[in-house]
């Protein structure tokens, strides 16, 4: 009855679908389990004393700070497969919703455990991920078409208000500061943002080398348009009004932009959990007033019946103080994507905020090909013998001059690689170079040394390609 | 009931109510440990500390085993582990949920042991063996939150035998005997020099044991008692089997003994973990003074406390740990000290080795203070941790020149083990020494930062003791740099290594460097 009533009013700017919640559980589940399962073959490369990034390293370095790392205990495959099962296993239990808010709280620990053990192989995609686990941890995912709901174990959590708040609110900002902070030459004075992203042969496929083909006005029109789009976006979340239209027009704006980008770039996962996540922004008016197509609706018929509706476990004063602490770290979210602008106006944060925004996993910046396009290279790894003979060990990836280039190992690959390019993840370049070398079939030894190098076009400030230049990142024993 | 029955019990038995109080006087003795090392939790666990999770991953003798305290080195992520153990002690104590509280306070004990070994003593070796037979016992039967809630345990008998019990008290055997047979040198079983060369170590002890120091004639006979009341303890152990007599004068004898030793001799926490160990011992007789059972025993057979009867599994696990026991106190006796490769997958994961050689097989005669040289660059020589000039005559109390007993042992290691890691720990020690001095003094320009061990060795009984200055490690101003930043001043974000976001105020990307 209680539901019936709720169901006739409009959904409010701070309140999120149980159904729609339900439905986001199930994704996060399962998008935990495929970032597993996508770097599964790597785990000694990426994970171990073996591989490219060594404990001793790591640590070292000051990149494993802020955070408790349970992948650091050991050097080993089996630590590294124990935690990750057991990761796997949280994320099944979030699946089904068995426990949800234990599931939830683990799968974010366990999560960002993995992520600290190696950071260079993270992209956006990861992060997002890691954010969206921390927002559900304050909503009742459990609700709806769950374990839990039969087994009527009330959840921690609620649908509406601060907690739903800070989900649309993190939503927001992630296209918001996207667009902010393409604001370089590139993307918005001389509009060519668009075209070198579709070239660069780092993210780009075969269609993106196509779509650089179509006329510069296009292209200029497109990359405005992206721009705009991301605006847009992240505008239409934080409007007050029409939210029911407003929500699901954005849902299927999201949708329809990743997959585009999923089509286009080569870029892991992220496109996906881009694609996916914003669901659980589907407003109530989608499930119940013929909004939602006929097998959702449907589904919502025949799940409707696994329980009676829940209410908070909290109480009064347990609300008051969750709801301070979601005030904090929404106001840290801000605080942090208004600091971080690489060429322009940024606003120093205290060391307390910092130090808290980074031991709650807060830290985040949009700054996605932006504000310069990834570059125009390829990455060489050479093998000089001792008689100064040179074989390619690898060359890649594949550009649109040279599409028989090899192409990266894996998505993770490709992320710690670009990684490798900037000074100050130097650290993983030696282990890197190393461990590419032993997997195509070329370990070093003691007679040749390895050079590992990339070769690059920067552009001009007239907008133009540069004469190629050579970038030596690693020579062994130089 | 004749009194020859009543002053008779089970072989190897407990009171229920003695494991009561043993559970919690050992969850109240790791909450004051825990306490007490939050004191100094950067120091010894983080890593801008003295031995960094760097320098912990690059030393010879880390055992191939899963590190907890490895997961952070930041001050939050280490407190956030600490709050964990602590909690679990908590409920250890209270009794709530105490076998999954006694499972993960000893798996944090044992982690926090593996994390920095240096700083450790027999202490911390006795509370770990001690914790490892918690989870077998039915510790939370009398005097506990889940007892509260189960009324019907009343009923119970207060004697309890199981494999279990017999284990732990065999440890109790294992430990005064083994205390006691290491101890074969020629100072204790000949000479009976060891009290005079063990109080002189000026480094452990107190002003009364400075003072009992003075008098050599008196401290002869009383070495061989020390070493007979271990065996006396080890023998009483096993009568208090039989006879309720004998476990009255085991308690009181072992309690007594430690209050001794505590008294001469600074050992940190040792001497609360031992008496709050020997609570598990706490006569019966006592103990019906204070809480009689109004209850006539009964036999119950369901919703019985928590491991107060044990599956077949767990009774043979605890059998075969019974026999370990046996098998790492043998092999702790000198020539015999090389553990045969069998034993290690079981020593490596459940961590129960142990040597109970306290001052033995001789008691130590190396001595001597510590100090932190600093020389600024007018000159001036100072001691950087007394804030004076540097003491080159002995200190009246050396063993109060420390914070406690962690700086301790950890002082002790750099000068007394002998492998190669050692070089890189005083180097740790002496940087962080130089960035904690120049965090207190900004104003002060220093030339050179030295780490001495004023070295003393004991002299034999009327000679006469020498003191010579041995540099552990040394920081030239011109040299230096090679130190981590202190604070968060050298952390990174590495956060968004995805895209290219290190831009020149052009917006290009910058080309990379070597």
């Amino acid at each position: 009855m209680e539901e019936a009533v709720g169901e006739a009013q409009e959904t409010r700017w701070a309140e999120l679908d149980p159904r729609s919640l339900a439905l986001f559980r199930v994704m996060l589940g399962v998008l935990v389990l495929l970032t597993l399962l996508s770097s599964v073959g790597d785990w000694t490369a990426f994970f171990t004393d073996a591989g490219v990034l060594p404990r001793d390293v790591l640590v070292g370095s000051g990149f494993a700070d802020a955070w408790l790392c349970f992948h650091l205990g050991s050097g080993g495959l089996a630590t590294q497969v124990v935690l990750n099962t057991l990761l796997g296993a949280l994320a099944c239990g979030l699946i089904l919703g068995w426990r949800t808010w234990w599931m939830t709280l683990g799968c974010w620990v366990l999560l960002n455990s993995l992520q600290v053990r190696n950071p260079f192989i993270c992209d956006r995609g990861d992060l997002e991920l890691s954010l969206m686990l921390f927002w559900a941890l304050f909503l009742p995912l459990g609700q709806r078409w769950s374990l839990d709901q039969r087994a009527n174990r009330p959840p921690l959590g609620q649908a509406q208000g601060l907690a739903a708040a800070a989900l649309v609110l993190q939503f927001a900002q992630i296209y918001l500061f996207a667009a902010y902070l393409k604001n370089g030459p590139f993307w918005l004075a001389r509009g060519d943002g668009l075209e070198y992203s579709l070239l660069s042969p780092l993210f780009g496929t075969t269609l993106s080398f196509e779509l650089a083909k179509l006329s510069p006005q296009l292209l200029y029109i497109g990359n405005y348009l992206v721009l705009a789009g991301e605006l847009f976006v992240g505008l239409l979340l934080l409007s007050p009004w029409f939210v029911s239209m407003t929500r699901t027009f954005a849902v299927a704006l999201l949708l329809g932009f990743h997959l585009c980008i999923a089509a286009v770039f080569q870029l892991g996962l992220f496109p996906w959990i881009g694609a996916l996540l914003p669901l659980v922004l589907l407003p109530k008016e989608f499930w119940v007033d013929g909004w939602g197509v006929g097998p959702a609706k449907s589904l919502s018929k025949r799940l409707e019946g696994f329980g009676p509706q829940m209410s908070e476990r909290l109480g009064r004063w347990g609300i008051g103080a969750r709801n301070v602490f979601l005030t904090v770290c929404i106001s840290l979210t801000l605080l942090c994507n208004f600091a971080f602008r690489p060429n322009g106006f940024a606003f120093e944060r205290s060391d307390a905020i910092l130090f808290l925004t980074d031991t709650l996993r807060l830290t985040q910046h949009w700054e996605l090909f932006s504000p310069a396009p990834p570059y125009q290279g390829t990455f060489k790894l050479l093998k000089v013998g001792a008689s100064g003979e040179t074989s390619t060990i690898f060359e890649g990836p594949p550009t649109p001059e040279r599409p028989s280039l090899a192409s990266f190992p894996s998505h993770r690959w490709r992320m710690i690689m670009v990684a490798s390019l900037f000074p100050d993840y130097a650290l993983v370049r030696p282990g890197l170079a190393r461990l590419l070398a032993r997997r195509e079939g070329s370990p070093p030894s003691d007679h040749s040394t390895l050079e590992y190098k990339f070769e690059v076009r920067l552009v001009g400030s007239d907008g133009k390609l540069e004469a190629p230049q050579v970038w030596p990142l690693w020579r062994q024993n130089g | 009931m004749d009194n020859a029955k009543e002053s008779r019990v089970p072989a190897f038995s407990l009171d229920l109510r003695a494991l009561a109080l043993w559970r919690i006087g050992i969850g109240a003795v790791v909450l004051l440990d825990i306490v007490l090392r939050l004191r100094d939790l950067h120091v010894f666990y983080g890593d801008y500390g003295v031995l960094s999770r760097e320098l912990f991953l690059k030393q010879s003798w880390q055992p191939p085993v899963y590190h907890l305290f490895l997961s952070s080195g930041s001050t939050g992520g280490l407190l956030a582990l600490f709050a964990v153990w602590a909690a679990a002690a908590f409920c250890l104590m209270v009794g709530y949920k105490a076998r999954w509280a006694a499972l993960i306070t000893w798996y944090f004990a044992v982690s926090i042991q593996l994390r920095n070994p240096m700083v450790l003593d027999g202490g911390d070796d006795l509370v770990r063996v001690l914790l490892f037979w918690m989870p077998f016992l039915p510790i939370t039967a009398r005097w506990s939150w889940e007892a509260r809630q189960n009324p019907q345990w009343r009923q119970l008998p207060e004697t309890y035998r199981s494999v279990a019990s017999i284990g732990l008290v065999l440890q109790y055997f294992l430990f005064y005997l083994f205390a006691a047979l290491l101890k074969n040198g020629e100072d204790w079983i000949k000479t009976g020099d060891a009290l005079y060369y063990t109080l002189s170590v000026d480094q452990f002890t107190t002003s009364f044991g400075r003072f009992l120091s003075q008098y050599p004639d008196l401290l002869r006979p009383a070495t061989f008692m020390a070493l007979g009341l271990e065996y006396t303890l080890a023998i009483t152990l096993l009568l208090g089997g039989r006879w309720t007599w004998a476990r009255t004068a085991f308690f009181c004898l072992g309690v007594g003994f430690h209050l001794a030793i505590a008294s001469m001799l600074k050992f940190g926490v040792f001497m609360p973990i031992a008496i709050a160990g020997l609570l598990v011992f706490f006569p019966s007789r006592w103990l019906d003074r204070w809480s009689r059972p109004e209850i006539e025993p009964e036999v119950l057979t369901e919703n019985l406390p928590t491991a107060y009867r044990l599956g077949w599994p767990l009774k043979a696990f605890a059998a075969i740990m019974s026999a370990m026991l046996i098998v790492f106190n043998v092999y702790s006796i000198q020539h015999v000290h090389k553990i045969p490769q069998w034993t290690r997958p079981v020593m490596e994961w459940t961590y129960e080795q142990q040597h109970w050689h306290f001052f033995a097989p001789v008691a130590l005669r190396e001595d001597g203070w510590y100090i932190f040289e600093v020389t600024l660059e007018d000159g001036t020589v100072l001691d950087g941790w007394e804030n004076g000039p540097p003491e080159n005559v002995k200190p009246l109390s050396v063993s109060s020149r420390f914070p406690n007993q962690r700086w301790r042992r950890w002082m002790q290691n750099l000068t007394q083990i002998d492998i190669p890691d050692k070089e890189s720990w005083r180097s740790s020690t002496l940087a962080w020494a130089v960035r904690h001095w120049k965090a207190a003094n900004p104003d002060k320009r220093a030339q050179v930062f030295r780490l001495l061990f004023m070295r003393e060795v004991t002299p034999d009984l009327g000679k006469a003791g020498v003191v010579e200055t041995v540099v552990l490690a040394e920081q030239n101003k011109e040299r230096s740099g090679s130190s981590r930043v202190s604070g968060d001043g050298g952390k990174k974000q590495a956060k968004d290594a995805g895209v290219p976001h290190h831009v020149d105020s052009d917006g290009h990307p910058q080309g990379p460097g070597l």
